[in-house]
């Protein structure tokens, strides 16, 4: 669930008092929270607890009483004529995360920055005061001040453009103070982010997804969204990263795709995963494995699968006999196919390309299927004798004598294994085969689960049935798993 | 230590808003205090709200508490008991013991003018300083106030979402069960702590121990919020287990291992760590856990693989899948056998639970489905 503000509300302190400015509940219902709020709180109470800490000036501004939470930035602001302190306070439900506290926090900073900012160019900020406090002098209720503040003053105008934006359930703040200082921010909601994301509600942000150059990039937001919403001073080549990112192509073909840089490429994927706009998964390719998430919406009615029967309605089977004859192409049937790991190449013996992709693209999204990736773990062969933390018995011996490793090879290996799992590596047979130990030393800093096959692959620029062959030569003293993972 | 600061705050007649008393006394609350005293000794509108404040770089959590009467001076007596934090520490667990605390005093002097008495209002430091010490050691205290009263405060934590517990739930000791029933003055819990074996499901141990399921539950979740129980799924042979993420902190955590090794040893001896692992990793989605120990035999190896899969899952290490039938149209004909099944087919629910409150086994449940062929089932 996303947080959003109950208000917004700005308060000053300086020669006049403590003054409540503007107050502004947005479209908040009349009988929600903040209502009940200014029922117990006057309004002059209101300004002076907000006003009460001026004297903390540039330092983030938390106050909580009872339900409720203030979250602000004091600023003291002085210019050769006048002197003056604010803050600008959201008002938030006190049970929200502290996530979502720093992130109104910064919200409040960037405001009051451009506010301090535009002061200093144009004088905003005085002559916004004097129209406010006049404003507030005639006003007799706060329902009032905010209507009337809200059509003649552009300050007033701005916060609650700005809140209103935030009510609606959109986590990006993007407004412009005195039509000139840009200000952009990121609500962080309170979704834990190891929670694959539902977008059935707009609101959650994409759980942090790591971006590598062997990452494909998949948009959250539709591309002609995504491309109304970018600044007219976008760089023009992010406008060819958006046309030419594909959930088959990894940050590197995108590069050589879109002609930019890789490093470029990988700071798009990185801004667009920070602002919520994209993830980013393992390009999907054939050899890949999926298998539903723990969290996938098997309910048959749910929004989410309205939501993706709206989405491919038309998707029929091509192959009738492998379903039952007239089955709907509903979500849960889907998720049928992905109960047991499955490939993408055995999905099409189902659905055509231009099928399947979209769909394996939307599940993604949606955090209804995972990837499952096979690590690589190395654990002690399955004679010796342990660490002493147990006591077994040691019939066989004398017969497997350790291999004995060149000064080089035994320096290479300690580079990234200890010294007991190197003694591992020396009694396995595999180990003496001279080639296969030098691949063996080569790969040991992938030997404990960090890296997945593909990105070995992709590192080591390597065929995978060489990379198999080795763990199946050493499976004495490795062992796989394929483990879901988290795009 | 959480609570870095205890300190009693009144208004003085003369002097205004003040710390009376202060515990440690040498903590440098002062400069704090004099930016938010407004928000400590505050209007009357804020009196009996909760309010916490960032301030100098701590956390104040206070509430306001004030007496009306002619017998003070300026007619009232206005007092916060306030307890100090680190800034960014999450108080929601202390905020009901600072409500309480005001109000005692409050009550306190109401009955018998403690805080106006001077040799009464002279034991604040020690209370203090009682407080201090048991709220950052146990988290609860008995502090003794007068001949008559005695203040009793805990920490508890607070609740947002309470585990639902079901009647296929598998409740589970996270620690012996035996140091468990020591301390356990709890009536229900005293009756069905030995059917909570990591085995018995919910419905069962309330069957066996003859209480209401109800009750059960409740009693369960109380256990689960305190951290003493955690819930698992039935265990059965034909249950599939896949690893999770979690697993390759098996092979780094030292202090996990030894856990591990002495949850899962079948009899006296250890395991081997590699053993352990080698089966887990081998763990796949199509395969039960039959199929694992007649590959791997690890009763061979002195691994209990029911205990095995327990502490996998207690710890996250593995992940059970469970089976989902969807009923894919509403109107479609389905047999008269399965009619009692067709509220359990809109895909939310798992063979578990429907098992559980049909009272039929797994495999019936399987041969039903498969006599209807527009049910699929979906594994996750």
């Amino acid at each position: 669930m996303a947080v959003k503000p109950q208000a917004v509300a700005l308060v000053s302190s300086g020669s006049r008092g403590n003054k409540l400015l503007f107050y502004d509940s947005g479209i908040a219902k009349p009988h929600s929270l903040e209502s009940e709020l200014l029922n117990k709180l006057p309004q002059r109470t209101l300004a002076e607890i907000l006003a009460s800490c001026a004297v903390m000036q540039d330092r983030k501004f938390e106050l909580r009483v009872d339900e409720w939470k203030f979250v602000g930035h004091p600023f003291l602001l002085q210019t050769s004529s006048w002197s003056i302190s604010f803050n600008i306070a959201f008002v938030l439900q006190s049970t929200c995360s502290p996530e979502a506290v720093g992130s109104y926090n910064s919200l409040s900073r960037a405001l009051g920055a451009a506010l301090i900012h535009e002061e200093h160019r144009t004088e905003f900020f005085k002559n916004q005061y004097a129209l406010l406090m006049q404003i507030s002098d005639q006003v007799d209720t706060i329902d009032e001040l905010s209507q009337k503040a809200v059509v003649s003053s552009y300050l007033a105008k701005t916060l609650h453009e700005a809140l209103c934006g935030l009510q609606n359930g959109d986590p990006h703040v993007h407004v412009i103070m005195n039509d000139w200082s840009e200000i952009s921010c990121l609500i962080h909601s309170e979704a834990p982010p190891t929670v694959p994301q539902s977008l059935t509600s707009s609101n959650t942000i994409a759980p942090k997804s790591i971006v590598r150059s062997y990452s494909a990039v998949i948009l959250l937001t539709s591309f002609e969204d995504l491309t109304k919403r970018l600044p007219p001073s976008c760089n023009p080549s992010f406008h060819r990263f958006l046309t030419t990112i594909s959930p088959l192509k990894n940050l590197i073909q995108v590069s050589l795709d879109a002609d930019i840089p890789l490093q470029q490429a990988v700071k798009f994927a990185c801004h667009l995963v920070h602002w919520g706009q994209a993830m980013t998964v393992y390009p999907l390719s054939e050899t890949n494995v999926y298998i539903n998430s723990p969290q996938a919406d098997t309910k048959r009615d749910s929004q989410l699968a309205s939501l993706f029967a709206k989405e491919f309605s038309s998707v029929a089977v091509d192959d009738s006999e492998s379903l039952s004859e007239g089955a709907d192409d509903s979500l849960s049937q889907f998720l049928f196919h992905f109960s047991a790991p499955v490939t993408l190449s055995e999905m099409r013996g189902l659905y055509t390309d231009e099928k399947l992709i979209p769909i394996v693209t939307w599940l993604l999204k949606h955090g209804q299927i995972l990837q499952l990736h096979t690590y690589i773990f190395l654990i002690p062969p399955q004679d010796t004798k342990d660490r002493g933390m147990f006591d077994d018995d040691e019939e066989e011996e004398g017969e497997n004598e350790p291999v004995h490793l060149s000064p080089e090879t035994m320096a290479n290996l300690l580079k990234h294994l200890s010294k007991e799992e190197v003694e591992w590596v020396s009694s396995t047979d595999a180990a003496r085969d001279k080639d296969d130990l030098a691949l063996f030393t080569k790969l040991s800093c992938y030997w404990h689960g960090n890296h997945h096959l593909e990105e070995i692959l992709m590192l080591e620029n390597m065929a995978r049935s060489e990379l198999l062959a080795l763990i199946d030569k050493f499976s004495e003293i490795l062992t796989t798993a394929s483990i879901p993972e988290r795009t | 230590m959480a609570v870095k600061c205890i300190f009693f705050s009144e208004f003085d007649p003369v002097a205004g808003p003040v710390i009376s008393y202060q515990v440690p006394q040498e903590f440098p609350i002062r400069e704090a205090f004099d930016a938010v005293h407004d928000l400590i000794i505050t209007k009357p509108q804020l009196y009996d709200r909760l309010i916490s404040v960032d301030a100098g770089g701590y956390r104040i959590v206070g509430c306001p508490k004030s007496i009306e009467d002619n017998r003070y001076a300026r007619n009232a007596l206005i007092f916060n008991f306030v307890l100090v934090f680190d800034e960014d520490t999450d108080t929601t667990y202390y905020e009901p013991v600072v409500q309480k605390l005001g109000g005692a005093f409050r009550t306190y002097e109401l009955e018998s003018h403690f805080l106006s008495t001077k040799s009464s209002k002279s034991t604040i430091p020690s209370i203090l300083t009682q407080l201090l010490i048991r709220l950052n050691s146990t988290g609860i205290c008995i502090i003794r106030i007068d001949d008559t009263n005695t203040l009793r405060l805990k920490v508890s934590p607070n609740v947002k979402d309470p585990p639902l517990v079901c009647d296929h739930h598998v409740p589970v000791f996270t620690q012996s069960s035996c140091q468990f029933k020591q301390l356990v003055k709890d009536l229900v819990a005293q009756e069905i702590i030995e059917y909570v074996n990591g085995f018995n499901h919910v419905a069962k141990i309330s069957h066996l121990s003859e209480v209401s399921p109800v009750i059960v539950k409740e009693c369960i979740q109380d256990l689960v919020i305190f951290g003493f129980v955690k819930l698992l799924s039935i265990f059965q042979y034909c249950n599939v287990y896949v690893p999770t993420q979690k697993l390759p902190q098996l092979m780094t955590e030292e202090e996990l291992q030894t856990r591990c090794l002495q949850f899962v040893s079948l009899g006296d001896t250890r395991p081997k760590l590699a053993d352990v692992f080698r089966i887990l990793c081998s763990l796949e989605a199509g395969l039960s856990v039959k199929d694992l120990c007649f590959r791997n035999d690890p009763r061979s190896m002195s691994i209990d693989e029911r205990k095995l899969i327990q502490f996998g899952i207690m710890e996250g290490l593995i992940h059970h899948l469970q089976k989902y039938p969807v009923l894919n149209r509403e109107n479609s004909d389905i047999p008269t056998e399965l009619q009692p099944l067709i509220k359990y087919l809109d895909g939310s629910h798992c063979f578990d639970e429907i098992c559980c409150s049909l009272g039929v086994s797994n495999q019936t449940l399987d041969e039903l489905i498969d006599k209807c062929i527009d049910i699929t089932v979906c594994w996750k």
